[in-house]
């Protein structure tokens, strides 16, 4: 079990004996890179000796051609960065948005706005976790367990925004429509029945000896390495820093509910801290959900915001706790309907670079399941 | 009849097997061209109603020798020998000399055993059935077999 | 060569090869249903008869896998070694379908007289040493492919199947201690009406030690390493498509069979069931019955269990397998000792005191090996 990071690797040479490494190159088709990812790396038999991620297979452009149309045209491109999480994307950029012109948002749409983060944050953890244990080679069983919660989340996202994933919902000010009627009951009945499914899957994985003897002492990420890296949401928490941003900066409504954030001590920080945070985390969600549902006013869901503005010239910087980790959007204006500078900061890229810290020392199965429990997303790496 | 058609083709397996094992530049060619040497003996083995002895040539010599050299050699960096290195030794040609020696050593004993070799069986199916009747007493193949290496023995021994 | 012997051997052998290739396509038919299943899909239900919308349950989907398999392009890697590519499922397929003769399964057609070639006195002896034969096979598919997962999963494979012969055959060795033959029909007979060896605290372990190094034997989850999907894309037959990937299947497939079979013969009774004294030809049908009870088995741990990382697995088999293995033996050689005194007091002190000894040891190595790994306690903050 000892995976303890050796960074100054030597390999054994002896005089007339020539040692290589073998250099594998993973990706960036592999089925386990989660996408267009690639990982050089270098191994002593199963031993990762060195790691280099490559990314940006998946670049479109997506800063630059946000800089090129209104504030507003950019919204749907958001959906497209985490591609799991686009009501999150949504929520941050218009927070950014809406600094910059200072609009008002309705009660209403804020408490949809918390209940729609809340089930996108179960949707991606609940799939992160399905994910992680088919890296971890479990042939799919607990990532269809996984899809089944996630599918009924999805339709109601389908019901209130028409799409499943690219949703496209937050405007500056609001929200783009309504939710349907009947909507939220079916959300509650949803919401209510997820705990059951938690308690399931907690009883079948959690404890399971193979899952606990390949996750613990994994992949260790140090309280000081996490810091200084810049790492952020589940992942920092297993490192043992309670830092969250709905508790940091109440953006929103979130100082008007109760619930709690897991971490760890730091004393180990491996897989299993960072999968179950996330656990742990689905909990408090569903606290959040559970009083948003009942606490939701009727009401107004748009602000008297503009279709297009020229706001004055300045700059915001909006940043919300997304799954992931803290999404920000930094945008500059110039007092032209288009953004002078917008730039993402995505949680999955920094969250990235500690990759080779932790992966070093390991197995290859190892660097597997350690680039799994990060939790990336491709469209958000690369942009 | 049937015997003296299987021996021909394992020996003529074995023999083949064990010259491209010598002959082949690519290490695992070789080693794969020793293996199919073992089963060739094995074969021969079995056909001397050996069949734990060639159950054991499977499992040692296949089994566990050959996996140890390809795991050897799969390693290694260059395995098609192709580096323009002379594969004999300066001494090849002492070599050729010991090993003719042996080898006609070897053909002076085998010649008055001839006559005793390969268990004659009356009816063809009669020798597959044997092998699989528990009741069969293998005693007197074993006698022959065991006459025909003390022959040996002795032809050396004097 | 005489007619009659040639015709004796196509009826003792071409039924075995016919019998089972017919299992393999029902058992991918059956593993793929029941996987869904377990992870709540349906699974192949559209083949069935062609031309109609008759579905029967998918159960043509073997037949249509088959055909898509066979036209499907054969594209071999440039710069591997073409002949060795070749010749590697071929020689991963042959030792599988030879290992089959070994076992005692009696044919109604087979009479006392047919040739009963493989019957040898050493069957049990010859099957570890031809079932070894498949680690080549496997060593060659991944060295051929030049591909570094292939040889990454070559290495893997040859590694674990090497480790887990050596539980597998020690565990064998207790069965053959106790009937004092290599004889698969002979060990098989000596378990007739019910006296099971798995039914024996020594018999029981063995057979546990038996099940697990044969699932890693037969590379099936959650020894899967060699085939790793998430770490080594398909392991040694990553580079393979068409017929020879169709190959590797049909061998694994009948891999399993075979070591099932070699289980039901060894601890399970071979043929022995309820019903032989009236239907002698029953005992084909319960032996085939336990084979599946086995490969269900291996289904069941396919749709639940996560994969063992590489030093886990070998430290499995030498920590934990092979020292519980080898105590079991002794565990037997008293247990045969007391069995000859034939007296029901002593029997009943020796299984109290055999099932004490192995769990304990097995609780005992447990221990040692588990290492620091529990569930752990998370703070929050409000």
């Amino acid at each position: 079990m000892s995976t303890a990071a050796a960074p100054n690797y030597e390999l054994i040479q002896q005089d007339g004996l020539e040692t290589n490494l073998l250099e594998v190159s993973m990706g960036p088709h592999h089925p386990s890179t989660h996408g267009v990812f690639r990982m050089d790396v270098k191994l002593d038999g199963e031993t990762v000796v060195d790691l280099r991620p490559v990314f940006g297979y998946l670049h479109r452009n997506h800063e630059k051609l946000a800089e090129n149309m209104s504030y507003l045209s950019s919204m749907p491109f958001t959906d497209r960065l985490d591609y799991f999480n686009s009501m999150t994307n949504n929520w941050a950029y218009a927070l950014a948005a809406e600094k910059l012109i200072e609009v008002e948002v309705p009660e209403r749409a804020e408490y949809l706005r918390v209940i729609m983060a809340e089930l996108t944050r179960l949707v991606n953890h609940v799939s992160l976790v399905g994910f992680f244990i088919n890296d971890l080679g479990a042939l799919g069983t607990p990532l269809l367990y996984a899809f089944r919660e996630r599918e009924k989340i999805l339709d109601l996202f389908e019901q209130a925004s028409g799409a499943r994933m690219m949703c496209n919902y937050f405007r500056f000010g609001g929200l783009r429509n309504d939710v349907p009627e009947g909507w939220l009951e079916r959300a509650a009945k949803v919401v209510d029945h997820f705990p059951s499914f938690l308690d399931e899957y907690e009883q079948l994985l959690c404890e399971n000896e193979i899952i606990l003897s390949r996750t613990q002492g994994v992949g260790n990420l140090p309280r000081e390495l996490a810091i200084s890296a810049g790492v952020t949401g589940p992942m920092l928490r297993a490192s043992g820093v309670a830092y969250d941003l709905r508790k940091v900066d109440q953006y929103g409504i979130y100082d008007r509910f109760k619930f709690r954030v897991p971490y760890t001590d730091g004393d180990t920080g491996d897989c299993y801290d960072r999968f179950m945070i996330r656990m742990l985390e689905m909990r408090e969600s569903i606290e959040i959900l559970k009083q948003a549902l009942a606490g939701i006013p009727e009401g107004e869901i748009m602000g008297n915001a503009p279709r297009v503005f020229k706001p004055k010239p300045a700059e915001s910087y909006g940043r919300i706790e997304g799954p992931k980790g803290e999404l920000g959007f930094y945008l500059i204006a110039d007092g032209t309907p288009k953004p002078y500078r917008y730039r993402v900061r995505p949680p999955s890229l920094i969250n990235l670079t500690v990759l080779r810290d932790m992966c070093l020392g390991g197995k290859i199965a190892d660097a597997v399941i350690i680039l799994g429990s990060i939790d990336i997303v491709l469209g958000e790496v690369d942009r | 009849m049937n015997e003296v058609i299987a021996f021909w083709i394992l020996s003529a397996i074995a023999v083949l097997g064990a010259l491209v094992a010598v002959r082949k530049r690519n290490l695992i060619h070789g080693v794969f061209a020793l293996l199919v040497f073992f089963a060739g003996l094995s074969g021969l083995f079995l056909l001397l109603l050996a069949e734990f002895i060639a159950a054991v040539q499977v499992l040692v010599y296949i089994g566990a020798v050959g996996v140890l050299l390809l795991f050897a050699i799969m390693l290694t960096e260059r395995v098609a020998g192709d580096d323009g290195r002379r594969m004999t030794s300066r001494g090849w040609s002492w070599g050729l000399v010991v090993a003719a020696a042996v080898f006609v050593l070897l053909l002076l004993s085998l010649w008055p055993v001839q006559q005793l070799s390969m268990p004659k069986a009356k009816d063809p199916s009669e020798f597959l059935t044997q092998i699989s009747d528990p009741g069969y007493d293998g005693n007197s193949e074993r006698k022959r077999i065991l006459n025909s290496v003390r022959t040996i023995v002795n032809r050396w021994s004097n | 060569m005489s007619l009659e012997l040639l015709i004796d051997i196509l009826i003792a052998t071409v039924p075995l090869m016919l019998i089972f290739a017919t299992l393999f396509a029902f058992t991918t038919w059956l593993e793929r249903k029941a996987l869904a299943r377990i992870q709540n899909r349906i699974g192949p239900n559209k083949v069935g008869i062609p031309c109609t919308r008759i579905g029967l349950f998918g159960l043509g989907q073997p037949a249509a896998d088959g055909i898509k398999m066979i036209f499907k392009e054969n594209i071999v890697p440039r710069g591997a070694d073409r002949l060795f590519h070749l010749l590697a499922p071929i020689l991963a397929l042959i030792p599988s379908m030879l290992v089959l003769c070994f076992l005692p399964l009696d044919f109604p057609w087979l009479n006392e007289n047919s040739v009963k070639a493989f019957l040898l006195d050493g069957a049990v002896i010859f099957f570890f040493a031809i079932t070894g034969l498949n680690t080549l096979a496997v060593f060659m598919a991944g060295w051929a492919s030049r591909n570094k997962y292939s040889l990454l999963g070559g290495m893997r494979a040859v590694a674990q199947m090497v480790s887990y012969e050596i539980p597998l055959v020690l565990s064998a060795v207790i069965v053959v201690m106790m009937v004092g033959s290599l004889n698969a029909g002979e060990i098989a007979g000596a378990q007739k009406g019910g006296n099971w060896f798995v039914f024996s605290p020594w018999g029981f372990a063995a057979f546990v030690i038996f099940f697990i190094a044969a699932l890693a034997e037969t590379n099936r989850s959650p020894f899967d390493l060699p085939e790793a999907e998430s770490e080594i894309i398909a392991g040694y037959f990553t580079e393979y498509s068409g017929f020879k990937f169709a190959l590797f299947f049909l061998a694994e497939y009948i891999a399993m069979f075979a070591i099932s079979g070699l289980a039901v013969t060894l601890f399970l009774g071979g043929g022995d069931g309820p019903g032989l004294a009236v239907l002698p030809w029953l005992s084909v049908i319960w032996f085939l019955a336990k084979i599946f009870a086995l490969i269900a088995v291996m289904i069941w741990l396919r749709g639940t269990l996560p994969r063992l990382r590489v030093d886990q697995l070998m430290g499995f088999a030498w920590k934990f397998m092979l020292p519980l293995s080898i105590l079991n033996i002794f565990v037997a050689g008293f247990a045969w000792h007391a069995e000859q005194l034939d007296n029901k007091f002593i029997m009943v002190i020796t299984w109290l005191i055999s099932l004490a000894v192995l769990y304990g040891a097995a609780s005992g190595l447990n221990q040692l090996n588990r290492g620091k790994v529990r569930p752990r306690e998370y703070k929050y903050a409000e």
